[in-house]
């Protein structure tokens, strides 16, 4: 650093501000505004997202069933049916040996 | 605060050379802190983001103040006989000096020889390369050494 330069650090040295400075500052961070706590929607939207999730969930869980459920009736039905058009269909083979 | 309220003070009054509008600039800058505080990441940082505030609320103060009352650099540099009897401290005559640079020069060299900072570091306050503050300081450093050099010769 040269002599000039050294003259210039001394001449822009740091300066203490006036007095009262902290106090006038503290007096303006009181004087703002409450920050006011927004709402938050978004809680509520994720309990209605998740909430929503699991009805569908648990919806489609009762309908799988319910289907599953109706198939094996149809099933049980034509099964019984075909154990009836067996039977008769015995019967009659057994008839018709008879004769 | 206390710790850096002289660093921001000193911006606003080597720039402005105005107490009021150093103290207004000042204040504002901490008022700011106040609001974005949550963004402070370190010590480090707060000081950056303090130099980079300052040096930047002003630069705005001072163009306000010259819009309101446009001032010629020629026009301002020079103290009037009255002051040049009672400026008798180099230092004072150079703060004046500094205050009548463009606002770019004032800033590097604010940040360069009342910060003590490097080169690099005053490049990122104000998102600039580093050649371009080279390039600044010299210039400014040129022309306060003229100044000075045909006060001198005057006195």
């Amino acid at each position: 650093m040269t002599p000039f330069e050294e003259d210039l650090k001394k001449a822009l040295a740091r300066v203490e501000p006036p007095d009262g400075f902290t106090e006038r500052l503290a007096a303006r961070i009181g004087a703002l505004p409450a920050r006011k706590r927004r709402p938050v929607y978004w809680r509520w939207a994720a309990a209605a997202a998740a909430a929503a999730v699991l009805f569908s969930g648990v919806s489609y869980e009762h309908e799988r069933q319910a289907r599953g459920e109706a198939a094996k009736e149809k099933l049980l039905l034509a099964m019984r049916i075909t154990s009836s058009k067996l039977q008769q269909a015995q019967h009659q083979i057994e008839e018709v040996e008879s004769h | 605060m206390e710790t850096h309220k002289a660093m921001v003070y000193s911006i606003g009054w080597h720039f402005l050379h105005d107490r009021q509008a150093a103290e207004e600039m000042a204040q504002e800058v901490f008022l700011q802190l106040h609001r974005n505080w949550a963004i402070i990441q370190s010590p480090e940082h707060l000081l950056f983001w303090l130099r980079r505030t300052a040096t930047h609320r002003a630069i705005d103060a001072g163009r306000k103040r010259k819009s309101k009352a446009e001032v010629a650099l020629e026009e301002a540099d020079e103290p009037t006989m009255l002051e040049r009897v009672h400026d008798t401290l180099l230092s004072s005559y150079l703060q004046r000096m500094v205050g009548t640079l463009p606002e770019k020069q004032r800033s590097a060299i604010l940040l360069r020889y009342q910060e003590d900072m490097e080169v690099e570091e005053i490049a990122q306050v104000l998102e600039m390369n580093a050649s371009t503050v080279k390039t600044h300081i010299a210039r400014g450093l040129e022309f306060l050494r003229g100044k000075v050099s045909r006060r001198l010769r005057k006195v």
